[in-house]
């Protein structure tokens, strides 16, 4: 898409295999029935867009447009009324175990201890023991909570789970991760020790990352594309390429060369969705 | 991670006062007996001088009733009895109201099809059919444990029925695509969340389970704590009656007590109610 202005590692150029995308979501349409009567509610109408492997995309829409359904379609969770979404070139019908998944609750299973809780997605992929066990504690250093192995998730600070619940995930290295408004529960402080995390985790991973939020500010800071959606019957606003050197700085992300005024652009196409009766 | 260290004390403070709270003071922990007392002697000083104690007999009367059956050993072929069809009743109802309960949960179909023939049966007051399940099982022990494991049934299959179909369909959704299928599902997931309904059914049946035997026994019996008591109701002994029921309501509290030592260690994982959960 773009030439990235940076002075990113090597690592960070346009990887192999970049042609094809990970996820399509074509002319996708997704109606519920409302609460009364057969009426049905159009939330999606028309959604076109790709992402490429190894980028971290953000999907940014106001409240109700449907984001968190454009995830649960990718994943394979639901189904869209209309149009389909294709993995790596196949149309997605099942669930799709090669995805990550990270929903806003941490999620994590209340009667399983953390080390259970991480090393649950290797017992069902049959991994052995012994590399389990060696997998589960680099993962969890990695996430700076080694030493709370034998923690039930009730006795783990809301940050502690949040971070469990994504190197639950990371721990069996799916292809895609998808995460939907995963801070949006945390304090602010949290937040940017968050940010930083898995702007961490995600330099080191180069995982392919679609993130869901509705604050521009999170996506800009963190993306290396955004995708704003409109308010519902919703399709594709625009999609901006976040050209800011890597690695970001998370707490001070205004700091960065170029950030106000990416932050400006996106904003400016994105203001009317937010306040619908403002011509701007 | 900085805030690790600070994590730590966080939870450690969190837990710290649960452990020093276990002590209790004794006096607490009596306190529970105290309504207990005060009707003991109330029940003592009305007998004779409020009401006449040919109806209502009296505490004192009583223990010495309960020291002659058990001194003479009088009761203990009842006692056998009772107790073997309670034990039977209950443990044979429980099986199947877990089975039945946690299988319609999960299947939608098997569900719609039993379930109103489920609800209509709960319906029916089983005692009506008191008469005939001896007729149908003889005036042995089975009549009774068929009649205790019925009253057993219903209790628990709708606490685990619901309680299977409550779980949170977010947390499937993502132990699903964490690649948790089939007989892992059930172990990792549906089971461990519906263990506190199961312990729910299995303690609010417990003294269905007694209502189901005594009944029987009233009926039709041959031995039994209840025949026990019918025959101290026909002659006008008040305190043969309460005496069989002192002995009936030491099976239930026993029973209650070993289910919740039992529930205590399965569901450790649940927060404690005095919430030590630390906020994120």
């Amino acid at each position: 898409m773009t030439a990235k202005l940076n002075s990113a590692p090597a690592e960070h150029a346009p990887p192999r295999g970049a042609e094809e995308p990970v996820l399509e979501f074509d002319d996708i349409a997704k109606s519920f029935p409302k609460p009364r009567g057969d009426e049905v509610l159009k939330v999606l109408d028309g959604v076109t867009f790709s992402v490429r492997a190894n980028q971290f995309t953000a999907i940014v829409g106001p409240s109700g447009c449907g984001k968190s359904t454009l995830l649960q379609l990718a994943t394979g969770l639901d189904s869209p009324s209309r149009g389909v979404v294709r993995y790596r070139g196949e149309v997605v019908t099942d669930i799709n175990r090669e995805i990550g998944y990270i929903t806003q609750q941490a999620n994590l299973f209340p009667w399983l201890t953390l080390f259970k809780n991480v090393e649950l997605p290797l017992i069902v992929r049959d991994v052995p023991r012994g590399e389990r066990a060696d997998r589960v504690a680099q993962y969890l250093r990695l996430a700076g909570l080694s030493g709370f192995e034998n923690h039930y998730p009730h006795q783990l600070s809301g940050g502690m789970q949040k971070r469990a619940s994504i190197v639950r995930t990371l721990i069996y290295a799916p292809p895609l991760v998808v995460m939907d408004e995963p801070f949006g529960a945390l304090d602010a402080q949290t937040r940017m020790i968050m940010h930083r995390d898995l702007l961490r985790l995600w330099e080191e991973q180069q995982q392919t990352v679609v993130f869901v939020t509705h604050d521009l500010q999170e996506a800009v800071t963190l993306a290396d594309r955004v995708v704003l959606l409109n308010r519902p019957p919703t399709g594709v606003k625009a999609q901006v390429a976040i050209d800011l050197p890597r690695p970001r700085d998370a707490f001070e992300p205004y700091a960065m060369s170029g950030y106000v005024e990416t932050y400006d652009r996106v904003w400016g196409m994105f203001r009317s969705e937010v306040i619908p009766d403002d011509n701007a | 991670m900085t805030t690790l260290e600070q994590e730590t004390n966080e939870v450690q403070a969190a837990q710290t006062p649960d452990t020093g709270s276990r002590r209790g003071s004794l006096v607490r922990r009596l306190l529970p007996l105290a309504p207990g007392i005060a009707f003991l002697l109330l029940w003592q000083y009305s007998s004779g001088r409020l009401i006449r104690e040919a109806y209502i007999s009296s505490p004192v009367a009583v223990a010495k009733r309960l020291y002659e059956l058990f001194s003479t050993g009088a009761v203990y072929p009842d006692l056998q009895t009772t107790l073997t069809e309670l034990v039977s009743g209950y443990l044979l109802g429980a099986l199947v109201g877990v089975l039945v309960g946690y299988v319609l949960g999960r299947s939608e179909l098997l569900a719609r099809m039993f379930e109103p023939y489920i609800l209509a049966a709960y319906g029916i007051p089983k005692i009506a059919f008191a008469p005939l399940f001896i007729i149908w099982f003889g005036v042995g022990m089975s009549s009774k444990i068929a009649l205790s494991a019925a009253m057993v049934f219903f209790m628990v299959f709708f606490n685990v029925y619901f309680g299977v179909r409550s779980v949170n369909r977010e947390l499937v959704d993502v132990a699903n695509v964490l690649g948790v299928r089939g007989r892992r599902l059930t172990q990792y997931v549906y089971l461990p969340a519906t263990l506190p309904y199961i312990f729910l059914g299995l303690r609010i049946a417990l003294p269905y389970s007694v209502i189901g035997v005594v009944v029987g026994e009233f009926t039709s019996a041959s031995s039994g704590l209840g025949l026990y008591m019918y025959q101290a109701s026909v002659t006008f002994d008040p305190a043969g009656v309460f005496a069989g029921v002192a002995i009936l309501l030491l099976f239930v509290l026993f029973g209650q007590l070993a289910l919740s030592v039992i529930q205590a260690r399965a569901l450790r994982w649940q927060p404690t109610s005095t919430g030590r959960t630390p906020s994120a």
